[in-house]
């Protein structure tokens, strides 16, 4: 009887905490989806597995706000708008505006509701601070999944609280 | 009008392989479990003749050396007419059924997962093998990239790389996970029980599910730690029989063609199997070690142009003083060796002392403890409630009667710390290679090799699972006890 207690149990828990796995983290990452072609040759140059902007950005942050692993690891990586440049292309990085604080820009409101999709919608890495590497940092990257793939979709990359940096596309944030 | 493609070559060989299995086995898991881990050989020697032959020649290499295993297989096996019983002609059929469905699902769907930068390295490796381009690595990449995979890889079609190969992989490494308790239990209920159990939590735990698809070799690990720790529980009970110890040396070749630091990982399988075998078996012992540096060597020697350390002589060292201490081990064992060193669990786990006393002076601990902590509690590591599953399961497992023999639940749960350990310092090698003056072994996100190679350590779940939940249903039952040590000093069966 205790056997079978248990089994019951043990099952129980294994389903409660499936199910509190489905809910726990965005699973854009698990894969692509729709890749056009298997060929290295083609998949590496036109970046066809980013579906999921999440399994670029995330993977290679490194201290200092360094990319990881990228050609001589001795010698501390990329910046972070390097290694943007690195993983979407020279093009497709515009940093000739100069930096806006958000919150000068934004009231309370529309920062509370950009904490909101941070802690719901986007997905949370927690990595050294770029502005302060002993420091700890949320970066968030967020996008409108119904926008995946869609073509010139634009990113912002900003700074919302003292510890707290989101990526985004700009049907989320457009800033004028 | 849409193509199915299905690569017929590496289906076929993968079937044959399976057929090879079920001569060799008998059951369809492990045989599954055999057919994906020949595969990882089978094509790393085909890849490697390609050298001498042409690019051409890999799939035509690759079906002819699985034919090869098949006919040797129904020769050596005495009760090779089980391959072509109904039910086995039918488990054929299903085996080839899944590896045409998933490479067509996953063409259809255009499923795949290449985001990482190790994934270009593998896929960009397998695309030039198959073109006879292939330029040596060297340094850092030479290391922990490897050689089987993209060798798989690079059978694909027409400049591919194999649509739908890893999935097969995860799915095999499930069932054998499985198995194991099997192995332990003896009885099909407790074994249908667990892997029921187990399912729900490794499809949505996303740490583990990314490796469905992850181009990777962690899922292969966990494959291949499964089929080592059903041997390892199978050698501690009652002895491995000739197809166990053909599969033992099948899995270590695998991991001699993987990758070079994967000697390392799978060290503490190759301690133990030395260690219970050394002295009745010993050529069997130095085996174990004897094909892993054979594979090593066989890669190392022809596509890789240095290491990070020793320069161009590494790629020879490292698995020469493998081979030498691998001998060392086995004389002094066959020397001085009683049953306290090779039928109990403490050179398991001084070995792991050793280890872990080393990794704690040579490493940032404990950055890389927080970092860890945060990966496997704080969701960074995608794991999930899934640690506190794990916890909870084995906390409780302590309130409840031992199922398994002792001895022999030390020496497992001794080859997984072993394994943890040693781990643990190849990180220190690496993050020593990086120029780092006190690396760590764990940083932060899904990406960290900690993180991602944690899947490896799954088939140990099932050891406080099986003592949780106890056995049920009479029929096949078997209560191990110290009769396990006993059957050792048997003869080993032959056949």
């Amino acid at each position: 009887m205790r056997k079978w207690m248990s089994l019951a149990l043990t099952s129980v828990l294994a389903l409660l905490v499936g199910t509190a796995n489905m809910t726990f983290a965005i699973r854009d990452g698990t894969l692509t989806t729709a890749i056009p072609s298997f060929k290295a040759s083609a998949i590496i140059p036109n970046r066809l597995w980013m579906e999921a902007p999440m399994q670029v950005l995330h993977t290679f942050m490194g201290a200092n706000g360094s990319m990881l692993f990228v050609g001589q690891p001795a010698s501390g990586g990329l910046s972070f708008l390097d290694r943007l440049r690195f993983k979407l292309g020279d093009e497709q990085v515009d940093s000739s505006k100069s930096p806006i604080d958000l919150r000068r820009i934004f009231g309370d409101e529309d920062l509370a509701m950009l904490s909101e999709f941070v802690q719901t919608l986007s997905y949370r890495s927690l990595q050294p601070c770029p502005h302060n590497p002993a420091a700890d940092c949320v970066i968030a990257v967020g996008w409108n999944r119904e926008r995946t793939k869609e073509v010139d979709m634009r990113w912002l990359a900003t700074r919302i609280s003292e510890d707290t940096y989101l990526i985004v596309d700009d049907s989320i944030v457009r800033v004028e | 009008m849409t193509v199915v493609s299905i690569n017929f070559e590496v289906t076929a060989a993968l079937v044959m392989l399976f057929a090879a299995g079920l001569a060799m086995s008998s059951g369809p898991i492990i045989a599954y479990a055999h057919a994906l881990v020949a595969f990882v050989s089978v094509s790393s020697v085909a890849v490697l003749l390609s050298l001498i032959l042409g690019p051409d020649a890999i799939g035509h290499v690759a079906l002819i050396l699985s034919s090869l295993l098949l006919v040797l297989s129904l020769v050596l096996h005495h009760s090779r007419g089980i391959v072509f019983r109904v039910r086995n002609l039918a488990f054929l059929g299903l085996f080839g059924l899944v590896v045409s469905v998933s490479q067509v699902v996953a063409r259809q769907f255009g499923l795949s997962s290449v985001a990482f930068t190790d994934g270009h390295t593998i896929i960009q490796m397998a695309e030039a093998f198959q073109a006879g381009s292939y330029e040596p690595l060297g340094g850092v990449k030479a290391l922990k990239r490897g050689f089987a995979l993209p060798a798989m890889q690079s059978l694909g079609l027409n400049g591919e790389y194999v649509v739908g190969l890893m999935p097969l992989f995860f799915l095999a490494a499930i069932l054998a996970t499985g198995w194991i308790v099997w192995v332990l239990t003896g009885n099909r209920k407790t074994a249908v029980a667990i892997t029921a159990i187990l399912v729900p939590i490794l499809l949505t735990t996303e740490a583990l599910a990314r490796h469905t698809f992850l181009m990777n070799t962690h899922s292969i690990a966990w494959l291949i730690t499964a089929v080592l720790l059903g041997y390892a529980a199978r050698a501690a009970k009652e002895g491995l029989s000739r197809a166990d110890s053909i599969g033992v040396l099948i899995s270590f070749t695998a991991v001699g063609f993987l990758r070079f630091d994967y000697l390392l990982l799978f060290a503490g399988f190759t301690f133990f199997f030395i260690l219970v075998n050394a002295r009745s078996r010993p050529v069997f012992a130095l085996s174990t070690v004897f094909v892993q540096v054979i594979a090593t060597l066989g890669w190392t020697s022809t596509v890789v142009i240095d290491f990070p350390f020793f320069g161009p002589l590494g790629a020879f060292i490292v698995p020469l003083v493998a081979m030498v201490g691998g001998g060392v081990l086995v004389w002094i064992i066959r020397r001085y060796g009683n049953d306290l060193m090779t039928q109990k669990a403490y050179p398991l786990f001084v070995t792991a002392g050793g280890a872990a006393v080393l990794v704690i002076v040579l490493t940032n601990t404990s950055a890389s403890l927080k970092s860890l902590g945060i990966n496997l509690f704080f969701g960074e590591g995608l794991w999930g409630f899934t640690v506190v599953f794990v916890i909870l399961v084995t906390g409780a497992s302590y309130f409840r009667p031992r199922v398994l023999d002792k001895a022999i639940a030390r020496q497992l749960a001794g080859i997984g710390a072993l394994t943890v350990v040693l781990y643990l310092f190849s990180k220190y090698g690496d993050g020593a290679t990086s120029g780092s003056s006190l690396p760590g072994f764990s940083r932060v996100g899904f990406g960290d090799s900690l993180n991602r190679t944690l899947v490896t350590w799954v088939p140990f779940l099932v050891l406080p699972l099986i003592r949780l939940l106890g056995l049920w249903g009479s029929k096949g039952t078997v209560k191990v006890s110290a009769s396990g040590l006993n059957k050792r000093e048997k003869p080993i069966p032959q056949g």
